[in-house]
């Protein structure tokens, strides 16, 4: 929203603004309003531009369209070349400069306005065809006051010697503010509702000019021949208006409406077009004005406000055809469509310079129905951005009022020829009274403010209010839609008082403690150890695409699909985390690292698994991946990058106290659960298995299959694991390390080698285990570790060695009873494995 | 062969190797568009040309078969292993599975953050509850004061899915950590019959459709507060903030509120504080004005605690959203957004021990 401070000046009616310095006015509306985007000096830029006399004009022999100028500048202008007479020379190419007339000079070393920003040219001295150029005579454009750049502007006799500021009010600052600010505020989109503000930030009591009162009626007992057709009314248009007003003539408009328009972004059109829109921005209030001979009939006018029909077609102002639905509401005639109600015109009742009577409009839509139509056709008008904010339709009546009165005041010859037509399709709810507690009011600020400086401070925003029964009662003023509520009113005293002005304290409580829940503490712990293993905690999308769910084999129908990114990268919401891991290995061996892991704490959804409110069930998952290169794989490792990550997890199971006896390794086919299911799909079967900790299954182990190494491009040596963070948190719970007090004897230690008979290690193992209870005195503590494993080349079994380390925490055990132990032991597995 | 068939033949080759990867199987390879329309040349070049080129397309056809059929014969990576055992067979001890060295490990900067400021709260009496990553209209706006339609949504570029929630309309990637309020808010209502405050932070991981570039992502996280108890202040609002910028910066800060629009806290602010990086001299964080925009916030809307089912007669609090993406950013002077989620080791380890300069 751009604020012209000197388009507000002139509405005050010549009183003055509560302060002038810029600095100021800027700190506070930030502090009190709105986020100031941006801000422009405009007296910086025109500062030197001034109105002078072209005293002598002529042709510059050889040259088809220049012109030698000399002009007056009424000697107001220093360091300038002069001729005795004291003018300037000027050479001016424009067709219509002649001698005796008043133009715009932009002396050298002035910017030309219509560059100002980024890259500003600056006028120099130049020598045009042996002819001496002093800056130059300006267009409209050029000034950027229009886009006109037909000749240069000619300016009154009576401006001849004044400079542009004080013609056009160009001492002036454009202040950008947040529309966001604005949402609830349909007030605030014009430049009067501004000056409020900026009179009651610095407590000052606004007076809103007399023309914006609902006293302010367009009286006309003219008949004229303007009809509303009520029977096909759209609902969501609380109210319609409109007036013919004739003798009409299409000009530019004066300059000074012009400058006023462009300042603030509006392209300045013709004087009817630029008194709708200037309207506008003084109040917030969009019009229309169409063309009545393209829309009247024998009959006279007989207007419409209906939804559109279904494949109804209308070409709006900006060329553009859209097709409508019965969504959208239009402005019609007996033809059909002339305007897209509240957002658009229609091309075919377009003022253009041979009107001569106009059918003005001034109505209120639902910010709803303006919102969903603008949206399905893309357009962003001015009018959109306002009628989206709840404009008060009681507004229309006084601003159709001053409208009229500007008409005749720019085009003096108009005439109002019809009184004013209105329609309605639904009562406008009005709220007008709000009351609030005045304890409530204080509560919220912290601080018991005088009741009649609340008044005051609202009173200055032409909040009337009044206090009654420790209420504040407040009439509303009709432009003010967004006062409806209590904490409406809270808002407005505790922002006009200053937010920075209340006192700041903590607030008061009783001491309690924190205590964090299982599952952050062990996604915590999850994140420190693996870290302090050398792995790196990674964050990746939580939406892949389609390519990565086929290249894992996963299902896309189970994953939850976007409709609307605007990338096809993100699809889809990812089945598992495992898939975005893979996705970043081959592009860090790219990058130069040789080995890592890599892991990800994450949230996984599965659209088919929802919760009885029908949201999908989130679940918590920890992926892990392991990879090397070939060459640094080669380098550190033997055998299969299954058990690279099979070290990692123990690693982590023991890091969080979990006991690792009841840790198995299962085939994936035991798979049940849906999720898992998709889980396990980047996974090889013949080397990767289901984690299963004291019968829970807790996730997948293991390596990848042929189809996602190829698409995905992993080297040979890599594996990786995915847990159910929700699971191992239940089993984590209340678990704390087992301390075994330390014996004051000496340990013993053996080797024993067993052959696993070409079942598995962890039926060996599982063995091993079971004949040591057997056989193990109480007294004694036994400790196994795996600590080789020998395969001969062709053979099916693989000889285990396990270090068996014993000791007794009540006497010194001989090397002897473990010798006999171990014996035993390998009679009792040899027998065993004969057995099998 | 003429140079010109030659380019054209190296053309394809190298197109067709930097997509090796995507042919499954042999077939795929002899199905491309671009191996077939090589043959299909052949009967259009000159006579004399084409017995070259026939040959020269043969090869390539080959070369790539041996490639695709080599990638097929990985078969030693499928062949069978003892899933439970702890190592292979025959591996000598310092080959053996190892984890790798410490100095290389780091924990991501956003989650190291996120551990930082959950204490700072918690050691402030708040409990943390983790933000939802799917969500439903209600949640996100409906019971957030966002009446259906409202302009305010437009704010918030949301990601729809094709999935639906109970009322039939589409489910949501939130927008903001608010998604969680209404939830929260009835969880812990029971607090306040005990007379104690809701006091909740709530990170989370929060996504706008919008374009990415080096300041804007897809994909960020937040934290959002929520504190609501009897005679709760907008000065209690500015003073907590306050107090966890100046524990979380370990310097004073001044700070600055600008008023602001939700639909869910009424009044809301914007929240500003002194640039903690350069004391307000002006540095590039702050965009030398020595003031940064740090979060959103304001006083909960009577309309939020009532969708709760809280007395909002009785009952006021306050709620504030802040996004930490930035926090990480500003304090480890981190150039692109994206470099966050981009699980680029030479982002990350820099945050290892190694790498620590």
């Amino acid at each position: 929203m751009k604020v012209s401070l000197a388009l507000i000046q002139k509405l005050i009616d010549g009183r003055a603004l509560p302060v002038t310095d810029p600095k100021l006015i800027l700190e506070r509306i930030g502090a009190q309003l709105g986020a100031v985007e941006d801000k422009i000096n405009l007296s910086s830029i025109y500062q030197n531009i001034m109105a002078v006399k072209v005293v002598h004009c002529e042709k510059i022999e050889g040259s088809d369209h220049l012109n030698a100028c000399l002009i007056d500048d009424k000697g107001k202008t220093d360091n300038i070349e002069r001729n005795e007479q004291g003018l300037i020379s000027v050479v001016c190419g424009a067709s219509n400069v002649k001698s005796g007339m008043v133009a715009a000079w932009i002396p050298p070393g002035s910017i030309v306005p219509v560059t100002a920003g980024n890259d500003p040219l600056v006028l120099e001295v130049r020598s045009i065809m042996g002819t001496k150029s002093n800056g130059m005579l300006a267009s409209a454009k050029e000034l950027a006051i229009s886009q006109e750049h037909d000749g240069i502007v000619e300016l009154s006799e009576k401006d001849f010697g004044l400079f542009l500021t004080e013609i056009l009010a160009l001492d002036d600052w454009v202040i950008d503010i947040e529309n966001k600010m604005f949402t609830h505020r349909p007030d605030l989109f014009g430049q009067l509702g501004i000056a409020r503000e900026l009179f009651a930030i610095f407590n000052q009591p606004f007076k809103s000019p007399k023309w914006y009162s609902l006293d302010n009626k367009l009286d006309s007992d003219i008949k004229g021949r303007i009809s509303i057709d009520n029977q096909l009314i759209a609902k969501g248009c609380p109210l319609f208006m409109a007036v013919e007003i004739s003798n009409i003539t299409i000009n530019k408009s004066p300059l000074w409406l012009q400058s006023y328009l462009s300042r603030s972004g509006i392209k300045p059109i013709n004087n009817i077009v630029d008194i709708t829109n200037y309207v506008m921005l003084v109040t917030g209030q969009p019009l229309h004005a169409y063309d009545a001979a393209k829309i009247e009939d024998k009959n006279g006018i007989m207007l419409q406000v209906r939804n559109a029909f279904p494949n109804e077609k209308l070409v709006l102002l900006d060329n553009r055809e859209i097709e409508l639905s019965n969504e959208d509401i239009v402005i019609a005639n007996h033809d059909g469509a002339i305007g897209l109600g509240g957002i658009m015109g229609g091309l075919n009742s377009e003022i253009d310079s041979d009107t001569t009577s106009i059918v003005l409009e001034c109505a209120s839509f639902d910010m709803y129905r303006i919102r969903r139509s603008a949206f399905s056709h893309g357009i962003f008008s001015e009018a959109v951005t306002r009628f989206t904010k709840g404009q008060s339709p009681l507004q229309c009546a006084p601003v159709i009022a001053f409208t009229y009165s500007l008409i005749q005041e720019i085009c003096n010859s108009a005439k109002l020829s019809s009184e004013v037509a209105v329609t309605s399709s639904n009562n406008y709810k009005y709220i007008s009274e709000v009351s609030v507690d005045i304890e409530k009011v204080n509560s919220y600020m912290g601080m018991e403010l005088n009741p009649n400086k609340i008044i005051e401070i609202l009173a200055n925003a032409e909040l009337n209010a009044e206090i009654e029964d420790k209420k504040i009662k407040l009439k509303v003023p009709f432009w003010r839609t967004d006062i409806n509520e209590p904490v409406d009113v809270i808002e407005e005293i505790a922002r006009l008082y200053g937010f920075d002005n209340l006192p700041h304290s903590l607030p008061l409580r009783q001491v309690s403690a924190i205590v964090p829940d299982d599952d952050s503490l062990v996604k915590r712990k999850i994140s420190s150890s693996l870290v302090a293993a050398g792995g790196n905690e990674v964050l990746t999308y939580s939406f892949i695409d389609a390519k990565l769910i086929d290249a894992v084999n996963q299902d896309r129908g189970k994953a939850i699909k976007l409709t609307n990114a605007l990338s096809p990268e993100i699809e889809y919401y990812r089945l598992s985390l495992m898939p975005s891991l893979l996705n970043k290995i081959h592009a860090n061996h790219k990058g130069g690292y040789g080995r890592f892991a890599l892991f990800e704490i994450n949230k996984t959804h599965l659209s088919t698994i929802v919760d009885n409110e029908k949201l999908p069930i989130e679940e918590e998952r920890l992926a892990l991946v392991v990879s090397s290169d070939d060459k640094t794989a080669e380098q550190n490792y033997q055998g299969p990058a299954y058990y690279q990550a099979r070290a990692w997890l123990e690693y982590l199971l023991g890091a969080l106290n979990l006991d690792r006896s009841g840790l198995r390794f299962l085939s994936l086919d035991r798979v049940v659960d849906e999720s898992s299911v998709q889980m396990i799909k980047p996974f090889v079967e013949s080397r990767s298995a289901l984690i299963s900790l004291n019968d829970n299954i807790i996730g997948v182990i293991g390596e990848f299959n042929p189809k996602t190494r190829q698409r995905l491009k992993l080297p040979k040596f890599c594996a990786g694991f995915e847990l159910n963070v929700n699971i191992l948190t239940s089993l984590t719970k209340d678990l704390s390390r087992k301390y075994i007090p330390l014996s004051k004897f000496p340990a013993v230690h053996q080797d024993i080698t067993i052959s696993d008979n070409g079942g598995s290690y962890q039926q060996l193992y599982d063995q091993l285990d079971k004949f040591v209870k057997e056989e193990v005195l109480n007294d004694i503590k036994l400790d196994i570790k795996t600590i080789d494993a020998y395969r001969a080349e062709g053979k099916n079994e693989t000889n285990w060695t396990f270090r068996v380390s014993a000791n007794s925490n009540i006497r010194t055990l001989t090397d002897q009873e473990l010798s006999n132990l171990i014996k035993t032991l390998n009679q009792k597995i040899k027998l065993y494995n004969k057995n099998q | 062969m003429n140079e010109e068939l030659h380019k054209e033949l190296s053309l394809v080759k190298e197109q067709l190797l930097q997509n090796i990867s995507d042919f499954d199987d042999l077939s795929a390879l002899t199905r491309s568009t671009q191996l077939r329309s090589l043959y299909s040349r052949i009967t259009d070049i000159e006579p004399d040309q084409r017995a070259a080129f026939g040959k020269a397309v043969n090869d390539l056809k080959n070369e790539l078969s041996e490639l695709i059929t080599k990638k097929d014969s990985d078969t030693d990576l499928q062949e069978p292993i003892d899933i439970t055992a702890p190592f292979a067979a025959n591996c000598e001890p310092a080959k053996r599975p190892a984890l790798l060295s410490a100095a290389v490990g780091s924990q991501h900067p956003i989650t190291a953050e996120l551990e930082i400021i959950s204490d700072i709260f918690m050691s402030m009496g708040f409990r943390v509850v983790q933000s939802r990553e799917i969500d439903d209209d209600w949640h996100m706006f409906g019971s957030l004061n966002f009446p259906e339609g409202h302009p305010a949504r437009d704010d918030y570029d949301t990601f729809m899915t094709e999935q639906l929630d109970k009322n039939g309309k589409p489910l949501i990637a939130p927008a903001h950590t608010s998604t969680m309020q209404n939830r929260v808010l009835r969880r812990f209502s029971g607090d306040l019959a005990e007379g104690k405050p809701i006091a909740v932070l709530i990170p989370g991981r929060v996504f706008r459709n919008e374009d990415i570039d080096t300041r804007h992502e897809h994909t960020f996280y937040q934290i959002e507060g929520i504190y609501v108890g009897l005679g709760v202040t907008i000065g209690n609002l500015i003073s907590t903030i306050n107090v966890f910028l100046e524990s979380f910066y370990k310097t004073k800060i001044e700070i600055k509120t600008q008023p602001f629009y939700f639909p869910f806290t009424e009044p809301s602010f914007e929240f500003s504080i002194s640039c903690p990086f350069c004391s307000k001299s002006g540095c590039q964080v702050c965009s030398y004005s020595g003031w940064i925009e740090i979060l959103g916030c304001g006083m909960i809307h009577p309309n939020v605690l009532t969708a709760a089912g809280i007395d909002a007669n009785l009952y006021q609090g306050f709620a504030w959203g802040c996004g930490v993406d930035r926090l990480v950013m500003w304090k480890h002077d981190v150039e692109d957004v994206r470099n966050f989620e981009s699980a680029k080791l030479s982002f990350l380890r820099q945050f290892s021990p190694e790498n620590y300069k």
